[in-house]
């Protein structure tokens, strides 16, 4: 279940050193309570989904761009037709500087792409302003659960 | 790929003259370079994009509209494959857990609520081309 003034956020990146960073900087960066669900592995984040004493999820944040499993499959699934999921806000947050890749990301249904900055500090301020847009001024469907 | 220093298109579809020229004007103070065409209606928003061809950047789409409202709208762009890649942001009145469920799941990319008071009507909507134009990668 959601907090209330709170957000759970769905983590799928393999990257074992700036993945931890960037679940810090979520969880401190915001006024409100923010609880980040951290997958290495795109097929457990399905599972973790599927368990039907899952939280409620707000927002994922996926990098596609990984050596154990395919993002973009994993974004075909959430977004496919029948998807219960298919209503939960995807941002692909990724190093992938492949423009034909953003642009099928799109068709498939991601809601946003944000480049991935290396950056500690780059990728502090980028969090940060990902935090403020979709919290504090979209509307998510997380918010009438 | 898309020449960064070009100018930005936003195609505003918006039935109220008042609540088009409080977007334009605040979105235009936020960002260079942009340019924002005004789609008055549903019908309108779909004829610049599959008739004239216009590849907007971002197309911001309000609801409730006469001849075709805003989730027809969605369900038409989001469904063919010359434009469904083209990010769509709901800017509308209504705040009803239905509306915004159901224009998720037709696909669009975020649901904004217009607020009451001005001040807040202007931060949220220079938040807009901020997020969409210079954070988010235009596809």
């Amino acid at each position: 279940m959601v907090q209330r003034n709170g957000h759970n956020i769905l983590l799928v990146d393999n990257d074992i050193e700036q993945a931890p960073l960037i679940k810090q900087i979520l969880e401190s960066s915001s006024s409100k309570k923010i609880t980040v669900f951290w997958y290495k592995n795109g097929v457990a984040a399905l599972d973790f989904l599927e368990v039907k004493t899952s939280p409620t999820i707000s927002l994922v944040l996926l990098e596609i761009q990984s050596t154990n499993f395919e993002g973009i499959s994993i974004l075909k699934q959430l977004k496919e037709d029948s998807s219960s999921h298919r209503i939960i806000p995807i941002i692909i947050f990724s190093r992938s500087r492949d423009f034909s890749r953003i642009k099928h990301c799109f068709s498939l249904g991601a809601n946003s792409w944000v480049r991935k900055p290396s950056d500690s500090n780059m990728l502090q301020k980028t969090l940060e302003i990902i935090l403020e847009f979709w919290l504090n001024h979209a509307i998510l469907p997380s918010s009438f659960t | 790929m898309k020449d960064s220093e070009r100018k930005n298109v936003i195609l505003l579809v918006e039935d109220s003259p008042d609540h088009a020229f409080l977007i334009k004007r605040a979105m235009l103070s936020v960002v260079q370079n942009l340019e924002i065409q005004w789609a008055k209606d549903g019908e309108e928003a779909v004829e610049f994009v599959m008739k004239k061809g216009l590849e907007p950047d971002l197309i911001l789409l309000d609801i409730k509209m006469p001849r075709m409202n805003g989730f027809e709208v969605l369900k038409i762009l989001k469904s063919n494959k010359e434009t469904n890649y083209i990010p769509i942001v709901i800017l509308s009145t209504s705040a009803n857990a239905k509306d915004v469920s159901r224009a998720y799941s037709l696909g669009t990319n975020c649901y904004i609520t217009k607020p009451v008071e001005i001040v807040d009507f202007n931060t949220k909507l220079k938040s807009i081309p901020l997020y969409w134009l210079r954070t988010n990668t235009i596809p």
